[in-house]
């Protein structure tokens, strides 16, 4: 029988596995197929994890999810899925799934010292609102946060953004993403205007040359390494090449043509040697840089994105910050900024990092005159025993790549460019290569930031969940965009606050500080995932505050809360993410929520209930608020003018800002749930239909303003398999930019269109000249900017480089996919990657136990010498998913300055034996 | 128990070698093969998703395997598959011994 079951259940899979991927099937296995299927409910939907953005189709039966397979319609994925689809049709199923709100109590009451207690809905709320009543009336707006998520559906997103922007008055939302993928946006606003990229994963097969740059596809993102890899072997070797550009060896080398092991930070001198090279044997494309690219730099004293000091401060870690107001140049820095070594610079723009002006091209070649191939070779080899004569040949090479004229190329990164304490500066060197030789925004030339959380795109930067933005690339600093956004959400003039909130990592320090003192935790685990996590932790658990973790599990995050509220995963709720290439997709609640569980959008608006406007809307102190139009240091009150618009003071930020009567008009049910629940609209119980209504309100943002969405039922459309925006016309945009395909490019071939710094001082490489700002309408900007050293380096005592990261099995912080026990098996710790070498010099062996030390703590791991990674000398690497290997306790929370992103890929620590 | 479906690309030329040596593979079978485009449809039986990955592994590390790549996911009903983790619990503990978490010197 069970033999008998067992086959019948090969042969029904393998005749669906077939018919997936387009293999003929006989009669008989198509019966087989539908026999086995027989009963269940298949949907279309869209992969948790990363945001590659693969296409899923998901099969239910009696409320529960029993397959999920690649769905062969979907472009991104054209069928396939890599191991994370295994945890699909699971992560919902752990036993230790949160089912119900858990308070710390004692006696009946909230207490911060007390243990988890489940409590109801209500109770949960009550105590919700009255804590975060109270630190809104000792700190006014900017006393409350949320810590939101790349990861965050559409809507979700939506919802978090408007509560707290147009409803307390409060820009202190930062997503997660602000970790993944901040320094790309800033190199995006500042090289063309507008976020996002111009091109998509189309690019792939029509390109020649991929150039990884701290991008380990192969464990990151595999299903796009598997079309690189097809189209790398189904061309002829000479044709297609792959260069793997990291700080050390990794799955990714293994396809790749050529590897280049560097240091840490030194992408940066060596994309100058590319623009070198490429000036150096005349090989700029000039008809396209004169006509569509300005040349432009910015000051390079901008500080690390640390505290300047703090009293929390260990004493281990002031030496390095320290550093962040005055640094003393090594010769390598100093060469590479032109100046004398040894010099002492205060970091003056660090309040400032983002300003920059326009140059001439002679400066811009001045500038990149030092990065000589003996300068570079020397600086960036990172692996000491490779001999330096072959690294400079693979440099050669890599330059020739980029000079081809008849080679299409794309550039790919991830983390190790983005999470880099000069990660604007080299994602927009990224694009200076690429505009040099015109090798952007054609079909098969690109430059492109892949991200990792599946909505990164599609809700943290496009919604807009930052302390500094509003959607559609709009920002709250700005009096034009947030007029906009008041008058789309109905709400009135001077609602929205001025001043910037704090960003994701500053949160955490303001919980330090006790400037903040409630904070709500959405789709994702900061606590865990944030630099230098020691001071964070304490701070929740020490603080006078009151924390909120709305979970699926009980992450780090969870456990170090006060209260903690069980939210809907991925195909509990309906939803809509938008992956890397602008793809926006959608998918329907598949299965009911367990127990208590409920969406993140039902959590907010029932939240958004027990506040009326006489709570929020009067006066409130701001402090440091400085903005044209506002009395300094804090917003007027908006009762009045919100009385002219019928909004009495009673009313409820629910009533206002959600459940409007436009929106009201939005139905529930509704014909395109073609029968699929919806608990969300169930469990408020009004008729409306909050995901739907309140995406179709977000659309009018970017709609005529190089955002197009469709609406809503387009994207749950059969034959729709996500659309990349802009959408104008029904029609998705593939190539941005560029003419041929881009309905907003229209001054010539080439349009960069964007509309952010488009209006500029000019100036010499030091400093303006002339403060009359010149326009650059569709004009990109070439940057130049210098190497910079990494401020804190291995020394006597911490004396190797740390590195983290992920790993294929797991994914960021592992809350979902470290479930199910067995799996940790798999990779039953991280373990530290380190070089047989520094193995052997510290009389470690393979599987030891050691200890990992920085200067803000230590943890213990498992000694891995082989394997996937495989480390140079002087480099350890730690994947960040494991709690029980609590890495983010010892990496430091230096950021790019001008993105606020944390570098998780450079600090210096000690092993030693434990 | 759990089935998946998956698809591998095969290097031009020796597939029914490689479909012995991928049949042979524990809980793995192969089903179906395209010799023109070097694709074979393979599944694989297995109770947990460590097993599962590992499974999937062993067939991408198999020489002569382009790639391989998990097409479809039964996850059976059946009560063997049920999902036992043991719960960690909600309280926060450092097991990872970190420093005590010092303050820094006291105003």
């Amino acid at each position: 029988m069970t033999v008998t079951r067992r086959d019948f259940m090969r042969d029904a899979v393998a005749a669906a596995t077939a018919a997936a991927v387009g293999l003929p099937l006989t009669g008989s296995q198509k019966a087989l197929a539908q026999e086995a299927e027989a009963d269940w409910r298949w949907d279309k939907s869209v992969c948790r994890f990363c945001g590659v953005g693969c296409g899923i189709q998901v099969a239910t039966k009696d409320g529960r999810v029993v397959a999920t397979k690649g769905d062969p319609d979907a472009p991104v994925n054209r069928g396939l899925n890599c191991v994370k689809g295994y945890f699909n049709g699971r992560i919902m199923y752990g036993d230790d799934r949160l089912t119900q709100p858990l308070m710390r109590m004692t006696d009946g009451r909230f207490d911060k010292k007390g243990d988890f207690v489940p409590v109801s809905w209500d109770q949960a709320f009550d105590e919700m609102a009255r804590q975060a009543k109270k630190a809104l009336a000792e700190k006014g707006p900017h006393g409350i946060s949320i810590m939101g998520s790349g990861q965050y559906t559409i809507p979700e997103g939506y919802v978090a953004a408007k509560l707290m922007k147009a409803g307390f008055r409060s820009n202190n939302i930062d997503p997660n993403a602000r970790h993944c993928m901040a320094s790309a946006v800033v190199a995006f606003m500042q090289v063309f205007g507008i976020d996002e990229p111009a091109g998509n994963y189309d690019d792939i097969e029509v390109a020649d040359s991929f150039v990884l740059w701290g991008a380990n596809m192969a464990e990151a993102h595999p299903i796009l390494w598997s079309r690189i890899a097809n189209r790398r072997i189904s061309s002829d070797p000479a044709d297609v090449r792959i260069i793997n550009i990291t700080t050390f060896t990794n799955m990714s080398s293994d396809l790749a043509d050529v590897e280049i092991v560097i240091k840490p930070s030194t992408d940066l001198a060596i994309q100058n040697y590319i623009a070198r090279e490429i000036l150096a044997r005349d090989a700029v494309d000039k008809v396209f840089v004169e006509r569509h690219c300005e040349f432009a730099t910015g000051p390079y004293d901008i500080g690390y994105g640390m505290r300047g000091g703090s009293e929390y401060a260990f004493d281990a870690e002031k030496d390095v910050q320290a550093k962040e107001l005055e640094v003393t140049l090594d010769a390598a820095e100093a060469r590479a900024q032109r100046r004398e070594t040894g010099t002492v610079v205060k970091q003056n723009n660090r309040a400032s990092a983002g300003k920059h002006w326009l140059i001439g091209f002679e400066d811009f070649k001045k500038a990149v005159e030092p990065y000589t191939l003996d300068f570079v070779a020397e600086l960036a080899k990172g692996d000491p025993d490779e001999d330096l004569e072959e690294f400079k040949k693979k440099l050669q090479t890599l330059a020739d790549v980029y000079i081809r004229r008849d080679r299409n190329l794309i550039s790919f990164w991830t983390m190790g460019f983005n999470q880099h304490q000069r990660g604007s500066w080299v994602n927009e060197q990224a694009y200076m290569n690429h505009l040099l030789v015109g090798k952007y925004a054609r079909p098969g030339n690109s430059a492109f930031s892949l991200t990792g959380q599946p909505s990164a795109c599609g809700t943290a930067r496009e919604v807009g969940t930052f302390a500094h933005r509003l959607p559609a690339d709009m920002v709250v600093a700005n009096p034009k965009h947030r007029e906009r956004a008041e008058s789309i959400w109905n709400v009135p003039a001077k609602t929205v606050n001025p001043k910037p909130g704090s960003h994701i990592t500053k949160i955490m320090r303001d919980l330090e500080d006790g400037t903040v003192k409630f904070t709500w935790v959405q789709v994702n685990n900061p606590f865990q995932a944030t630099a230098n996590a020691n001071h964070w932790i304490t701070a929740a658990r020490e603080m006078d505050n009151f924390i909120v973790c709305s979970d699926a599990y009980p992450s780090v995050s969870a456990k170090v809360a006060d209260l903690i509220l069980p939210a809907a995963m991925i195909f509990e709720k309906w939803g809509l993410y938008g992956n890397a290439e602008r793809r926006t997709q959608a998918w329907r609640e598949q299965v009911p929520p367990p127990g208590e569980a409920k969406s993140d959008v039902w959590q907010m608006l029932e939240f958004s209930k027990r506040f009326t406007l006489a709570e929020v809307w009067g006066e409130q102190p701001v402090p440091g608020l400085k903005a044209d139009g506002f009395d300094d240091g804090k917003l007027p009150s908006v009762l009045e003018a919100a009385a002219e618009r019928g909004y009495k003071p009673d009313a409820t930020l629910y009533e206002v800002l959600f459940a409007t009567p436009v929106n009201r008009q939005v139905k529930w049910p509704d014909s395109v749930a073609n029968g699929h629940e919806n608990h969300t609209a169930s469990a408020l119980g009004d008729g409306w239909f909050p995901e739907k209504a309140l995406f179709n309100e977000y659309v009018t943002f970017g709609k005529g303003h190089g955002h197009d969405l469709a609406d809503f039922d387009v994207y749950y459309g059969d034959d729709v398999r996500g659309l990349r925006w802009p959408v104008v016309d029904g029609k998705e945009t593939l190539w941005r930019f560029n003419a041929k395909y881009d309905p907003y490019a229209k001054a010539g071939a080439f349009d960069f269109y964007g509309k952010a710094g488009k209006s500029l001082p000019q100036g010499n490489l030091d400093e303006v000249t002339n403060t009359e700002a010149r326009a650059i309408p569709g004009r990109a900007k070439i940057f130049f900017r210098p190497y910079a050293a990494p401020v804190e380096q291995p020394d006597a005592n911490y004396d190797l480089w740390l590195s983290t990261g992920r790993v294929l099995e797991h994914w960021h912080t592992g809350t979902m996919t470290r479930r199910v026990p067995e799996l940790h098996r798999a990779v039953p710790t991280a373990q530290v990657f380190v070089h047989p070498e520094d193995a052997k010099t510290r009389e470690l062996a393979r599987n030891d136990v050691v200890w990992l030390e920085s200067r803000r703590g230590k943890i213990k791991a498992v000694v891995e010498t082989r394997g996937r990674n495989r480390m140079p000398r002087g480099m350890i690497f730690v994947p960040f998913f494991d709690e029980g290997v609590f890495i983010n306790k010892l990496t430091l929370d230096a950021t790019c300055p001008l993105s606020k992103e944390t570098d998780f890929k450079k600090c210096a620590v000690k092993m030693y034996k434990a | 128990m759990s089935y998946s479906g998956i698809l591998v690309r095969a290097v031009p030329g020796d597939q029914s070698a490689l479909a012995s040596r991928l049949d042979a593979l524990e809980g793995t079978r192969v089903h179906q093969q395209d010799p023109d485009g070097g694709r074979l449809v393979l599944t694989l039986e297995a109770v947990t998703v460590d097993e599962e990955i590992e499974g999937l592994r062993r067939i991408q590390r198999e020489p002569g395997v382009i790639s391989a790549d998990l097409v479809y996911h039964r996850v059976a009903g059946d009560p063997v598959d049920s999902v036992t983790a043991s719960a960690p619990g909600t309280e926060y503990q450092d097991n990872t011994t970190s420093q005590a978490a010092p303050r820094g010197e006291t105003p």
